[in-house]
């Protein structure tokens, strides 16, 4: 497989176009759900998983506190508000409200209409004037500079934006970090494993952000000050279990608005763009949990000295050997 | 809802072709290892009578299948269990009748007609059928006669076979076996699905040959057949699940429970090899999706049978993606005419052509989107007046 910069068409408006994903035009409510491959998988991996996402958002705090970068995007309960407040006054840091949405913590947020949490910005009191102004006016370039997002990824992600506000981000990104298979159903990708940006649903995540492609070097050296900053403030267990659930095989296909991503422990399903047929992205791996499951077909592991023909030899002896 | 007791997981005595549960055992994932205390525990906490479930259950030891049936009756009143019936002994009978166990056994018909659930070799597999006949003769004269499985394929229902498979359902029906379910062969392996499957057009030719035949049948019922009838009319209450919008993440009509205690789904979804655990909270995002996603996208877009079928059992979908209707769209939608049009012929209002429809589907999309997956009923109970005219 080759790994190398995006490969882009020619536009003459905007300079390049993005992939597409042919879609159909409803569009399903939002909906997050999972399944363990065993209770052993889930007990092992479900705290773990729970502290990373407990870890990433200290981390986030922490990077604006130490001056990584002027600012932090970050959801908040109404309960967590006053602490989240008070803690970054005493850092010098400014906490301006920015919108309220709704919660997904239940499966489906038609579930639980009623769990409410808050977008707010967090930096020194200018920088977070700046990017409220940035965020009113959709200013994504500087928006994203204000958060320490490398260039190429805010000028993708405005991009994105402009063409594409109604696609499926995974599949976009990417369809441009392989050439060869961009316009095809099935994309095979590698890409550094601190970019892998899958597991965001389960908040399990090196960046901060949606990186321009799975290879981007700039998005890499941002990962690495956070895990640094991560690795000060004591939080090494969550930095080494991201980097090893980063590094397995995965799936992730869409189909009739439904996402699916198969994983070595859990497979979920989430609301996405309804396209017609299935598209699929295989993200290869470089390591597989002792917990993960084994199964026919990727990512899962799969016990070829098992595999037997038990089940199909009699159809020879029944029917013959012809069709 | 059936808990489904799975103590040797799917570990078998004989090698049907067409296993749906043969993914897991490709994969490796066949654990035939019981705990019988973890299980009780298990069966307690689901609270409901459960039905031994295999692979084949039978392959435990005798002491075993009577300890867990002594505990079935005396906490939940009754017992089930789920055979290919070709191990069945005089002692499992005494064990059945001792501990009212009602008994359910899958085969495909006699002799030649059930070659395909294979047994190693031909001389052994039709040792292995013999001994299922003749395990269902044994009940029903013992006064138990059990439900039958019948799985329809090339060995069993081709023109020429399907005569043979309907005589010998009289000769079963005389002598007390009065319910069959039909099954449509499900397949996962591309070789089993080029030699074994009838093609669309055999399956609707063999499931209205026995539409037909079910007139000539003095106490044998076809379930499926029943359940698509009384679905025309709006009674969904007690259908089974494969019309019930099925979410392949919770499968709530069925709970396994291994032979550790751990809970399982329903193996129908199991295309991976895996034996997931089920996820916390139900969706019906697949029936959103498939009324309004178009037929040849492989939704169920303008179906007017959408409210009794709703794409069907998820473990059926096309490509094995759950996403997608049921690969045996046409078969069931060639049923639902054919009974609409004796439902119409006998002066009854289908629901399939009744102005309601619409109102009724607007309903279930409301709940579907709240997470809920309700009964027509309910709805029609409250609107009465303008569905009954
Ligand atoms: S997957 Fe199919 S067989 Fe299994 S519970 Fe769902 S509808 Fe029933
Ligand atoms: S008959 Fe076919 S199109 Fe209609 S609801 Fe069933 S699967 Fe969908
Ligand atoms: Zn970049």
């Amino acid at each position: 497989m080759r790994r190398t910069e995006p490969s882009l068409k020619a536009d003459a408006n905007r300079g390049y176009s993005l992939p597409r994903l042919p879609r159909m035009d409803f569009v399903l409510p939002e909906f997050l759900r999972s399944m363990w491959v065993s209770d052993e998988a889930r007990l092992r991996w479900q705290p773990r998983i729970e502290s990373i996402s407990t870890a990433w958002r200290e981390m986030e705090w922490l990077t604006v506190v130490e001056g990584v970068r002027p600012c932090v995007l970050c959801s908040v309960s109404t309960d967590g508000w006053s602490e989240l407040r008070n803690r970054s006054k005493k850092q010098g840091l400014t906490v301006v409200p920015l919108m309220v949405q709704r919660s997904m913590s239940k499966g489906s947020a038609a579930a639980n209409p009623s769990a409410m949490i808050m977008r707010a910005v967090i930096g020194r009191r200018r920088d977070a004037k700046r990017f409220a102004r940035a965020w009113a006016n959709l200013d994504c370039a500087e928006a994203g500079a204000l958060l320490g997002y490398p260039e190429c990824c805010c000028r993708f992600f405005a991009d994105a934006m402009r063409q594409s506000a109604d696609q499926e981000m995974l599949w976009t990104v990417a369809a441009r970090s392989y050439t060869t298979g961009a316009e095809s159903r099935l994309l095979r990708v590698d890409g550094h494993p601190e970019l892998n940006i899958f597991w965001r649903y389960l908040g399990v995540k090196a960046v901060p952000h949606i990186p321009c492609n799975l290879n981007c070097a700039d998005s890499l050296h941002l990962a690495e000050q956070f895990a640094g900053v991560g690795r000060s403030a004591g939080q090494e267990d969550a930095i080494a279990w991201t980097s090893e659930i980063l590094r397995w095989p995965l799936e992730w296909s869409v189909l009739h608005g439904i996402a699916e991503m198969k994983t070595p422990i859990v497979k979920l399903c989430t609301n996405s763009v309804a396209t017609r047929s299935r598209f699929t992205i295989r993200k290869s791996g470089s390591a597989y949990p002792e917990d993960g499951a084994r199964g026919v077909d990727f990512p899962f592991q799969q016990q070829t000295a098992v595999r037997t023909s038990r089940f199909t030899d009699g159809l020879h002896i029944i029917y013959g050997t012809g069709q | 809802m059936t808990v489904e007791l799975r103590p040797l997981g799917v570990h078998c005595n004989i090698a049907c072709q067409y296993c749906y549960q043969n993914p897991q055992r490709s994969a490796g994932n066949v654990r035939a290892h019981y705990d019988m205390g973890r299980m009780k525990q298990a069966l307690e906490e689901e609270g409901t009578d459960f039905r031994l479930f295999g692979g084949e259950p039978l392959l435990l030891p005798e002491d075993a299948l009577e300890e867990l049936w002594a505990f079935g009756l005396d906490r939940f009143g009754s017992n089930g269990i789920q055979t290919n019936g070709t191990l069945i002994n005089e002692r499992h009978i005494e064990l059945f009748r001792k501990y009212q166990v009602a008994v359910g056994i899958s085969c495909d018909g006699p002799g030649e007609l059930s070659d395909i659930r294979w047994a190693g070799s031909l001389a052994a597999t039709r040792e292995a059928t013999a001994r299922t006949e003749d395990a269902i003769e044994r009940l029903c004269k013992a006064g138990m006669p059990p439900a039958l499985i019948l799985t329809l394929h090339r060995s069993n229902a081709t023109p020429d076979k399907l005569p043979v498979l309907e005589q010998w359902l009289h000769s079963l029906e005389q002598i007390g076996v009065n319910t069959v379910r039909l099954h449509i062969l499900e397949v996962d392996d591309p070789q089993v699905r080029a030699k074994c499957s009838l093609t669309t057009e055999e399956n609707i030719a063999a499931f209205l040959f026995f539409a037909r035949a079910e007139e000539g049948f003095r106490t044998l019922r076809f379930d499926v057949f029943d359940e698509m009838r009384r679905l025309l009319l709006g009674d969904d209450g007690g259908t089974t699940c494969i019309w019930r919008a099925c979410d392949p993440y919770t499968t709530s009509a069925v709970r396994g429970v291994e032979g550790q205690g751990q809970r399982s789904n329903c193996g129908r979804t199991n295309k991976d090899g895996v034996d997931f655990v089920k996820a916390e909270f139900p969706g019906f995002e697949r029936y959103l999706a498939l009324f309004h996603t178009d037929r040849e996208a492989g939704g169920c877009n303008g179906c007017r049978f959408f409210l009794m079928c709703k794409g069907q059992c998820p473990g059926t979908s096309i490509d094995g993606d759950w996403r997608n209707r049921t690969e045996h769209c046409e078969v069931w939608m060639a049923l639902f005419q054919r009974f609409e049009d004796g439902l119409r012929q006998a002066g009854k209002a289908p629901l399939s052509t009744h102005p309601i429809r619409a109102q009724l589907e607007s309903w279930f999309l409301d709940a579907w989107t709240r997470g809920e997956n309700p009964n027509m009923e309910t709805f029609l109970a409250a609107n009465r007046a303008q569905f009954e005219g």
